[in-house]
């Protein structure tokens, strides 16, 4: 054998260490998931499956292996429990005859988001990512089933999506989870920046923590972590949907407001009395979507104690919600302020109708204006335009959301109409997104439970004291997921938090 | 005045990127030309004496899985060895070894000198020519002009350089050395985005005038750590003991009341430095509740009685120097030799490179070092490895080559760099890896070695040594594979009795040592018939092959996911405006800083999936029109 022999050979040995993982092509690695049919409730919910485990996970779904392009009539097994999920129809098509190119597997179930997100949640646990917006015409259209003509329309459509699937991930970060996610994510970048110190930094004088304090640290992130999936799994963020409140001074037309929002539906799922008389709660369905509307007392200075806690409990609601619409007559607005239409007159009053420390982001809260209708009878149609237009100004000039309405005459569907769409349009839905914002809170679970389990991990490898390395390791993955609830963390940040922390330096 | 040859590679400035990239260039064939100013100070460490610790001591060892020099000249020169984070784990245990200033020249000087294809020439360069936006020649201070394929500028402090003490200000390449001005104004010139960058040093100590007995003594670890895969322990010099001491309430009060005399806190610099290498002005002004910080005092060599007071870089007067250094316990009648000074010089934006470092702007002139706003000579020399490197390829019309962020640091190094840029100096840290357990310093030559040598750069002699070690572990760790225990035999019992190790079901050696509790030395006391190595660097790497395979296949993964974005190229051309969808300023963004792979794109502050996705639509649109024309 010639020494050139030699080197192959052993090259070819060697060949074992450093090329492991070089045997990527043309295809996606992963597999995606998304629900195909509009969020809310409907008929049929499809689920598509798109990427080169779709026929093991279908297996493990159906308990069968499905023939390509065969519609079976089957259950949705959930992997874990062996509990059944849903059934319809399951139908797999084999890449590349597929609108993917990839394989790809359609489950066609029940409608509604509490069956179709267990579905979807299922599907995570066998190791299938969610799709984001427009994924699964991007994978068509690199795998040539779409041709160039639509590479416009697939560009449009995941920049729309993107768009709207971001403002509602931004949507369901306000509030409470919000503030439990940014406590979680403080703690652990404190205790990232104490470990992470620790090793790149080891011959600086630093108050390095001991592992005891780092397990404690760490347990109680992890209660965090565990405390936001449980309310989250509970349904305060998946199945509740949109909290509004609705208030305003009694006889404002609140009620009237309320029912008009629920009555054409006829879908009220429940209504349940508040924990006071003054509280009443109702679930409804706008275009499929559940929103839970909160009828608050009017608030005002009262000196009795039974109103007094009424009222408190008011301003609580009002600080969760996620939306407020306040509602006013108009015509008592106009008797307030003596018919005086000057911007600081309307401002003024208006202020004092907000109860402004409740609310902190006015964008939150809505002015409705109610009974237009009256205006037009008393003074005139051009009376009435007079004021909206001043009115409009005014809200425009102040950042202030206003809308007319009139609801007592129940023919005047436009009105109604107008505050639907602009209660889903302010809450980041949208009819015709196929992968809406319940994806985007289904993703936020499936993170978290991500960052649960790397949190095990580092509690674990601290336990073993088999190296702190580790320990940052799942530390750094943690944050990684965490960063897609939160948004991103470079290692730069994490080195700034470092050196504002410490004197670091020698 | 033309010079009589025309050199594939010309590299400008003989630090340690100038000669790692000559030596680099050298090694693969090129004819290579290394000009420096001045020939005594090749290889010349201008600030600490020391190579290596947590973060750059990976580069090193990857520079040495290259055959860079760094490593075995450091083998020859270092005077204290230690290994940093020896219990952490081994993806952040370094390596640091304090050096002898004029022993790792004179190792350096030795390797240039003994290099094929290599002529070192002593001159200043001054001007350089353009023709189709190529550099083409250089000339020199004598109006040598010297013709070149490709051009590589290690130019470090030089460009513009300004030396503060106090508000006294002068031009300086370091101390004792003149900057290089014409060339700085000829570059300001060219379409090339520069600033300036600030970094200090400390005043040296007379070891004559030093008490070491009211210090802290640091000695070498044993066994003595070496450095290149190559190296051994009889190489190192005799041995010399670092010592400790701290600043104290006195110095802290001295500083603070002449800040106002500082070049910084004067307002006289407001380029930015370093925030992990502060000087002792800004620790005090910074960390105002602390009350001392720890000084290391190095060697400066094994028989120049100097000392680097590691810790005090300032840039406050020679008088008020004199007054804190003499505060401090051990120091208090303390000469000072040289005194500290804080440099000023230009910087030009790397994310005008190419992560072979070929500048954007003009062709076949590459950049490494500080010229490209990094610190460090770690940082310095690999970043000249990949300029000689990629230079000499190019001269030759090769195919160019730079490593990955999976697989080293020197990627992580480039891509960060030529990325994100950067606003102080950049230093490398184990924190800015993401696959950080995959990149440790036990198996630099695992990840680069074989490349190098199919890409000429590593030697016949140290690639057999590489195959010889590897072979080694694989037979190791296929014995372990092969033995198995089953639960109940003699075995099993034993380690249940002597260890308290429960065996479930029957397992190979090898798996067995994957559970934490389990160690070498148990292996050893089961009595196998077994001839199990007893060469310590076997060891270490079988068991850390066992301990680290999940981790490991997991990060694969996590590679594997993104390998399809780092390989997909991004046409030099590609016009951002057209795609509908993209913000204005990503289009702008993108379009200036040019990415050459989806990966590159990702990694650019503020760039979204969403706009990866549509990148990737349209370059593929652009890819079926080209290939349907």
């Amino acid at each position: 054998m010639s020494s050139l022999e030699v080197v192959k050979k052993d090259l070819k040995e060697v060949e074992v260490f450093s090329e492991k993982s070089d045997k990527d092509d043309n295809i996606n690695t992963t597999t995606i998931a998304a629900q195909a049919t509009p969020t809310g409730f409907g008929g049929v919910g499809i689920i598509r499956i798109s990427g080169p485990k779709v026929l093991e996970i279908a297996i493990k779904i159906l308990k069968f292996t499905p023939k390509p392009r065969y519609a079976y009539y089957t259950n949705f097994i959930d992997n874990n429990s062996d509990e059944v999920i849903d059934s319809g129809i399951a139908i797999y098509f084999k890449g590349p005859n597929s609108y993917t190119g990839e394989d790809v597997l359609e489950l066609q179930g029940h409608g509604g988001p509490v069956v179709l997100n267990k579905m979807l949640s299922t599907l995570t646990y066998l190791g299938v990512d969610l799709a984001n917006p427009g994924d699964f015409s991007k994978r068509a259209f690199l795998n040539g089933k779409l041709d160039l003509a639509q590479v416009e329309a697939v560009a449009d459509l995941i920049h729309a999506q993107s768009w709207s699937a971001a403002k509602a991930a931004v949507r369901s970060l306000s509030g409470e989870f919000s503030k439990k996610i940014n406590l979680m994510l403080d703690s652990l970048i404190k205790l990232r920046v104490y470990i992470e110190s620790q090793l790149d930094f080891s011959e600086e004088e630093i108050d390095f923590i001991d592992n005891k304090k780092a397990q404690i640290d760490l347990n109680k992130l992890q209660k965090e972590v565990s405390n936001i999936l449980l309310s989250a799994k509970q349904g305060v963020v998946l199945k509740e949907g949109i909290n509004i409140v609705i208030s305003g001074k009694p006889n404002a037309g609140k009620s009237s407001l309320l029912n008009l929002l629920s009555g054409e539906e006829v879908a009220i799922v429940t209504s349940i009395a508040g924990t006071t008389r003054d509280i009443l709660k109702k679930n409804i369905i706008i275009s499929g979507i559940p929103v839970n509307i909160i009828d608050t007392a009017g608030i005002r200075e009262s000196d009795n104690l039974v109103e007094q806690e009424g009222i408190r409990r008011a301003k609580e609601e009002i600080k969760k919600a996620e939306e407020v619409l306040l509602v006013i007559d108009l015509d008592e607005f106009l008797q307030d302020i003596k018919f005086n239409l000057s911007t600081e007159e309307i401002y003024k009053n208006l202020k004092q109708r907000m109860f402004s420390s409740e609310i902190e982001d006015s964008n939150n809260l809505t002015i409705i204006f109610n009974k237009a209708d009256i205006i037009d009878e008393q003074y005139g149609i051009d009376k009435l335009n007079n004021i909206v237009n001043v009115l409009n100004e005014t809200a425009k000039s102040k950042l202030i959301n206003i809308i007319f309405c009139s609801c007592r005459s129940k023919s005047n569907n436009v009105d109604i109409d107008k505050i639907k769409n602009y209660i889903l349009k302010k809450a980041g839905f949208d009819k015709n997104n196929t992968e809406g914002s319940f994806i985007a809170r289904t993703r936020h679970v499936n993170y978290l439970n991500k960052v649960s389990n790397n949190l095990i991990l580092a509690k674990l490898n601290l336990e073993q004291n088999i190296g702190l390395e580790l320990v940052a390791e799942e530390l750094r993955l943690a944050q990684d997921n965490l960063s897609e609830i939160t948004g991103i963390f470079t290692s730069d940040d994490l080195l700034g938090e470092i050196f504002s922390t410490f004197c670091i330096g020698k | 005045m033309d010079y009589n040859k025309v050199y594939d590679v010309v590299v400008v400035g003989g630090g340690h990127a100038g000669v790692e990239a000559a030596h680099a260039a050298a090694r693969i064939g090129a004819s290579t030309l290394l000009l420096t100013q001045s020939i005594d100070t090749l290889g010349q460490m201008s600030c600490n004496p020391a190579i290596g610790g947590i973060g750059k001591s990976h580069l090193v060892k990857e520079i040495d899985a290259l055959d860079g020099i760094m490593a075995r000249a450091i083998d020859k020169a270092g005077i204290q060895f230690r290994i940093l984070n020896s219990k952490k784990g081994p993806a952040v245990r370094a390596t640091r070894a304090q050096a002898d200033r004029d022993l790792y020249k004179t190792a350096i000087k030795k390797f240039l000198y003994n290099q094929k294809n290599l002529n070192v020439f002593q001159q200043t360069v001054e001007d350089i020519n353009i023709k189709d936006n190529k550099i083409t020649e250089v000339i020199t201070q004598m109006g040598l002009v010297i013709k070149a394929k490709t051009v590589v500028f290690t130019v470090g402090t030089f460009l513009g350089g300004k030396i503060h003490i106090g508000f006294n200000n002068y031009s300086g390449g370091r101390a004792g050395c003149s900057a290089s001005n014409k060339l700085a104004e000829k570059l300001r010139a060219l379409p090339f985005n520069v600033s300036r960058l600030k970094t200090g040093t400390p005043p040296r100590i007379d070891g004559n005038s030093i008490d070491f007995s009211q210090m802290v003594e640091q000695k070498s670890d044993e066994p003595l750590p070496v450095f290149s895969y190559l190296g051994k322990q009889e190489e190192h010099p005799k041995q010399k003991s670092c010592y400790i001491t701290r600043t104290n309430s006195t110095t802290h009060e001295i500083i603070s009341s002449n800040l106002d005399k500082s070049a910084m806190y004067g307002g006289v610099i407001d380029s930015n430095g370093p925030r992990y290498c502060p000087s002792i002005e800004d620790k005090v002004v910074r960390f105002s509740d602390k009350s001392s910080h720890q000084i290391f005092v190095e060697p400066e060599g094994l028989d120049i009685n100097e000392y680097y007071p590691n810790g005090l870089s300032t840039s406050l007067p020679f008088d008020i120097q004199v007054k804190y250094i003499r505060s401090i316990k051990g120091f208090e009648n303390a000469h000072i030799t040289r005194p500290g000074y804080a440099i000023e010089y230009d910087f030009f934006d790397p994310r005008e490179l190419y992560p072979t470092l070929e500048t954007k702007h003009v062709g076949n002139l590459f950049f490494a070092g500080q010229i490209n706003g990094t610190t460090g000579y770690e940082e310095a020399a690999a970043q000249g490895l990949i300029a000689g490197l990629n230079a000499a390829l190019k001269s030759q019309n090769k195919e160019t080559w730079y490593p990955k962020r999976k697989e080293s640091y020197i990627g992580v190094l480039i891509d960060d760099l030529i990325t994100k840029g950067t606003k102080e100096p950049y230093r490398m840290f184990t924190s800015r890896a993401e696959y950080r357990l995959s990149l440790r310093e036990d198996n630099a030559d695992e990840r680069l070695t074989k490349i190098g040598y199919e890409l000429g750069l590593v030697s016949d002699y140290r690639w057999n040594h590489f195959l010889e070690k590897y072979k080694n572990i694989l037979e190791e760790e296929n014995k372990l594979k092969k033995y198995w225990i089953t639960k109940d035999s003699v075995e099993a019992e034993k380690l249940l009795n002597d260890h308290q190790i429960k065996m479930q079901h029957e397992q190979n050696l090898f798996d067995l040592l994957k559970r934490p509790e389990f160690n070498y030395e148990i292996l050893k006391s089961l009595g196998l018939k077994l001839d199990l190595s007893d060469n310590l660097d076997i060891i270490n790497k079988v068991l850390i092959n066992a301990k680290y395979a999940g981790y490991i296949i997991r990060q694969e993964k996590e590679i594997l996911k993104q390998q399809k974005s780092e390989d997909t190229s991004i046409p030099e051309k590609f016009d951002y405006s057209v795609i509908s969808g993209l913000s204005n300023e990503l289009k702008e963004k993108l379009s200036k800083q040019k990415p050459c792979t989806i990966g590159q794109a990702s990694r650019i502050p503020g760039v979204t999936p969403a706009a990866i996705s549509l990148l990737l639509i349209y370059i593929k649109k652009v890819n079926n029109i080209s290939k349907a024309s």
